[in-house]
């Protein structure tokens, strides 16, 4: 869910999607790259994402992925379920 | 659709394999960069930053391996990869791994040829239009089940049911057959109306017949079978129209059927059933009755309609039809009766070939895991887990069961094709189904793949869980590798065993079935039929044809007879000896009755008793008009009629008694025969002066079927259009009588051969192998002073013990296991010490050389060698 909400700001690679996770957590989740990379194939074969090779320097590709529908609707799955989840964890934690 | 698209990703993934693991690689190598270039600029050495970032980065070959895992097909490749690892091994040990082929190679070989067979005769679905909604129709009678039926009633269940789309009866009928050409006899079948549509035939030519063509009194008409088309007339078009002599009248034929079409017993020709069927109720219960349901009536239905039909009949009927019923059962199902025990005993027989063949590479796998223990160590050590080196040798052994399924898939198509050489014609029964072609078809195939996973996974479980034990830690236990091997062992010649007493016994029980005292002598003595093209024979043919036979160089007698020894048919009829009180409906003595020429005796060579032989003189001009007034009864009616007494001179009568039907007076005794079959007790027997009969034997001086050509001749001199057929030597008549017996004693022994050759090869290698692990320790016996003797010893005792553990559990496994051929066995019990005993010694023999060729090999280890040899 992490990694499909990154990529709805537009096309990452995949160091780039573990630093963008850093970053807008504040440091607080931290995407290992021992599953960050499965997890990029798993999306692959599911077709949530797509992935292209672009030039990023004179002597270096870099794969990137892109959003497609099915993921973004995969994302909005997700994040429903997340949410309910969530707000019912609230409900039971707070105090009445 | 989704799955879809994902599956044609995942496949292109398993295509494009390199470029994905590529693309994979570098995108990890630029993930790395990235990240120590960042080190870089957070102020680390250049040297140091690439270091953080693999750091940081973890396992790489284990994230690829993760990322590959993604693309599903793991499972997949690791099976590829085991199966070359699994290749390789077999390559690299050529000795081993044809052993192992060859050996399953037999044992498939031998299960797909008995299952080819078999499946066609008891499991295959008949190769007819829907097979499962045909029924065949069956009397049930006080005595019989699965009995044929008389025409009127068949006719009646017809007319009554409401339940059969169509119904039809045929019987087997042979039919002398004359065109230009001569004249011949044919097998051939009466056919109802409806029989060929009922099976959905297609006519290979011409058509099938009308509806009116089955009627009394229209003009005789024929069809003919493609093969009959095929080696008379050339499988000339011209055919139709021709006409044949049928029955005595020249018969038009119409149509040609399909090849290969038949229903049980052969049959060449095809004449219509009701034209001819004239007959009572009671008798000739000849017709084998077949229909095929209604759409939508199910099998329940069917038969609670006909069982009130033929209580309808009984009522009716009562004299003919009581206590008849009408069975119901499953198309072909007489027939599968018929053979089903012999067949599955076979197939269970096959089976224990296969399992002995199984435990015999078990024990070679095993032998080969020991030498792999070094093996088993490194890889666990690099991290591979039980599981995974348990289903790599299960690879392994799955790989060697389908190279020697795929060669023993070609040993049976050769195999299938001998066996059916071997056993003849089998499909004799009428009440059959068709069969389609015998032979390796896809469902012998499915089964075969079955049978070698099951036998590849079967073979290595053993193995491949004893071998990935060894652990790192410990030595493997020499003494439980030894007890798997024992049991193996032990097991193999317990089953070897069973199947060579099987066998043991039914050898036994074919020798005393030839070697008893048969009351004749069958040697040097011919038999044929005659049959005359235009009905009935002239009345003094046979006697001239006698003579005639009679009066040529090497013919020593001649006779006629109804019926032949060992042939077809019988009759019979109560028998009352004179003075004896009636006994009543139901009690009388039920005496086989020979129509005989008074040369019979002298050619069949019996054994006089009592009183005297009849000759021509005893019946004046008997004929089969005439009834007799002398006759000769045998051993048995003679002790039963007049025990004690003398019975020359006594008279009785046959037939149920009318005040004043005629007294037969007894010439003479005849000792006992065997001539109704080889197999059953003999009864009371009547012998009955004839002066003629179809059925000719005539004892030569010599082989006489050297004599064949001149009585031909002969009897065309007295009557050219006679035709000559089923000249057989008696001996022929009398082996063919036992052909099951023969056949199933020589298939379970060559199997329980194969299996007593594979223990064999078993416990060879078993002891061989254990000598070559045990060199060092021979050796050192012998330097300390063992003699060759101590050291044979020690390797046979060694060897013989779990041979020995197998032999006895195995005379116990067979005293059971040979209960189920008790009804194939004649003169023998099923629990024979003697058969037991020479079986059980045999085998053993054979398993002290097995081990002996290993222990006189570990005799001549040089003791110095063999330490050094460390």
């Amino acid at each position: 869910m992490l990694i499909l909400k990154t990529l709805t700001r537009g096309p990452l690679h995949g160091y780039a999607i573990a630093q963008q996770i850093k970053l807008t957590s504040d440091d607080v989740l931290q995407v290992e790259e021992g599953s960050l990379y499965p997890a990029l194939q798993r999306m692959l074969m599911k077709g949530w994402v797509t992935a292209e090779w672009v030039q990023a320097a004179p002597k270096r590709r870099a794969r990137v992925y892109r959003l497609t529908a099915a993921g973004r609707k995969q994302l909005a799955d997700d994040v429903s379920a997340f949410t309910r989840v969530m707000e019912a964890t609230f409900r039971v934690i707070q105090p009445a | 659709m989704e799955w879809l698209d994902e599956l044609r990703r995942r496949l292109s993934v398993l295509l494009r394999r390199d470029r994905f693991d590529d693309d994979l690689d570098e995108e990890i190598q630029f993930h790395l960069e990235m990240q120590a270039e960042e080190n870089r600029e957070n102020g680390l050495p250049a040297e140091e930053a690439r270091y953080a970032a693999r750091r940081q980065f973890g396992n790489r070959m284990l994230l690829a391996e993760d990322g590959r895992a993604a693309w599903g097909w793991n499972a997949i490749e690791r099976f590829a990869r085991d199966t070359k690892l699994a290749l390789r091994l077999l390559a690299r040990n050529p000795g081993f791994s044809s052993a192992a082929v060859l050996t399953l190679a037999l044992g498939v070989g031998v299960n797909s040829a008995i299952f080819s067979i078999v499946d066609a005769f008891l499991f295959r679905p008949a190769p007819v239009k829907e097979p499962d909604r045909l029924v065949s129709i069956a009397n049930r009678t006080p005595k019989h089940r699965g009995w044929p039926v008389s025409y009127p009633n068949f006719a009646d269940w017809q007319r009554e049911n409401q339940v059969f789309e169509r119904m039809a009866a045929y019987r087997t009928y042979s039919f002398v057959f004359a065109d230009d050409a001569g004249a011949d006899r044919v097998p051939g079948m009466e056919v109802s109306a409806g029989f060929f549509e009922v099976l959905g035939m297609r006519p290979a030519l011409g058509r099938i017949f009308a509806a009116e063509e089955h009627q009394f009194g229209v003009a005789p008409v024929a069809m003919i079978s493609y093969e009959l088309w095929h080696r008379r007339f050339g499988s000339n078009p011209a055919v139709l129209g021709k006409t044949i002599t049928v029955h005595g009248e020249p018969s038009a034929i119409v149509g040609v059927a399909a090849p290969g079409f038949r229903l049980g017993p052969l049959a060449d020709v095809y004449v219509p059933l009701e034209r001819n069927a004239r007959e009572g109720r009671g008798s000739a219960n000849s017709l084998y009755a077949l229909a095929r349901l209604k759409a939508g009536i199910t099998w329940e239905q069917a038969a609670s309609e006909m069982d009130p039909i033929s209580k309808h009949l009984e009522e009716l009927y009562p004299a003919s039809n009581k206590g008849n019923r009408v069975d119901l059962l499953r198309f072909g199902q007489l027939r599968r009766d018929e053979i089903r025990s012999p067949f599955l005993m076979l197939l269970a027989a096959a089976g224990l070939v296969l399992l002995i063949a199984c435990a015999n590479i078990s024990n070679l796998l095993l032998a080969k895991a020991a030498g792999r223990g070094q093996e088993v160590k490194i890889r666990k050590a690099l991290g591979a887990s039980r599981a995974r080196l348990v289903s790599q040798m299960l690879t392994e052994s799955l790989v060697l069961a389908t190279i020697g399924g795929a060669v023993g898939l070609l040993f049976s198509v050769w195999g299938c094709r001998a066996l059916l050489a071997v056993i003849g014609d089998l499909d004799r029964w009428p009440g059959g189904a068709p069969l389609g072609g015998i032979g390796v078809d896809g469902r012998v195939l499915a089964s075969t793949l079955s049978v070698v996973l099951l036998t590849g996974l079967a073979m290595g479980l053993v193995p491949a869980f004893h071998a990935s034990k060894a652990s790192l830690a410990s030595r493997p236990a020499p003494k439980e590798g030894r007890r798997i091997l024992d049991i193996l062992v032990a097991s193999e010649v317990m089953l070897a065993l069973i199947l060579l007493c099987g066998a043991g016994l039914l050898t036994r029980s074919f020798y005393h079935l030839m070697t008893q005292n048969r009351g004749f002598d069958a040697s040097h003595v011919l038999t044929l039929s005659l049959a005359r093209a235009e009905g009935q024979e002239p009345e003094d043919a046979c006697q001239r044809v006698l003579e005639e036979v009679q009066t040529l160089p090497g013919v020593e007698a001649a006779a006629a007879a109804f019926p032949l020894p060992f042939g077809h048919g019988f009759s019979g009829d109560n028998f009352q000896s004179e003075g004896s009180p009636d006994p009543g409906r139901g009690h009388y003595t039920d005496a086989r009755i020979h129509y005989v020429t008074p040369g019979y005796f002298r050619t069949l060579g019996m054994r006089l008793l009592r009183g005297r032989w009849f000759t021509f003189s005893d019946c004046g001009a008997c004929d089969w008009r005439s009834f007799p007034r002398a006759a000769v009864i045998n051993e048995v009616l003679a002790r039963e009629a007049w025990p004690g007494q003398d019975p020359v001179g006594r008279r009785f009568r046959l037939g149920t008694p009318v005040p004043n039907s005629a007294w037969i007076t007894v010439l003479g005794v005849a000792a006992t025969t065997k001539e109704n079959g080889l197999e059953s007790d003999t009864g009371p027997e009547i012998y009955m002066p004839t002066s003629s009969s179809t059925d000719i034997l005539v004892r030569a001086a010599g082989d006489p079927l050297r004599l064949v050509p001149a009585i031909r001749a002969r009897i065309r001199s007295v009557d050219r259009s006679q035709a000559i057929y089923d000249i057989y030597p008696l001996e022929e008549r009398i082996s063919e009588s036992v052909s099951s017996n023969r056949i199933l004693a020589w298939l379970l022994g060559m199997f329980a051969g194969m299996a007593a050759l594979l223990s064999a090869v078993g416990i060879y290698a078993v002891i061989s192998h254990s000598v070559a692990r045990r060199t060092q320790e021979l050796g050192i016996r012998m330097a300390l002073g063992a003699e060759p003797r101590d050291v044979r010893q020690l390797v046979l005792r060694q060897g013989m013990r779990p041979v020995l553990a197998g032999a006895a559990l195995g005379l116990v496994g067979a005293s059971a296991a040979t209960q189920v051929l008790s009804s194939f066995l004649f003169g023998v019990k099923a629990v024979d010490p003697l058969t037991y005993g020479t079986v059980a010694l045999l085998l053993g023999v054979i398993a002290l050389l097995a081990c002996y060729l290993p222990a006189r090999r570990a005799t001549h280890i040089d003791p110095i060698k063999a330490l050094r040899y460390e």
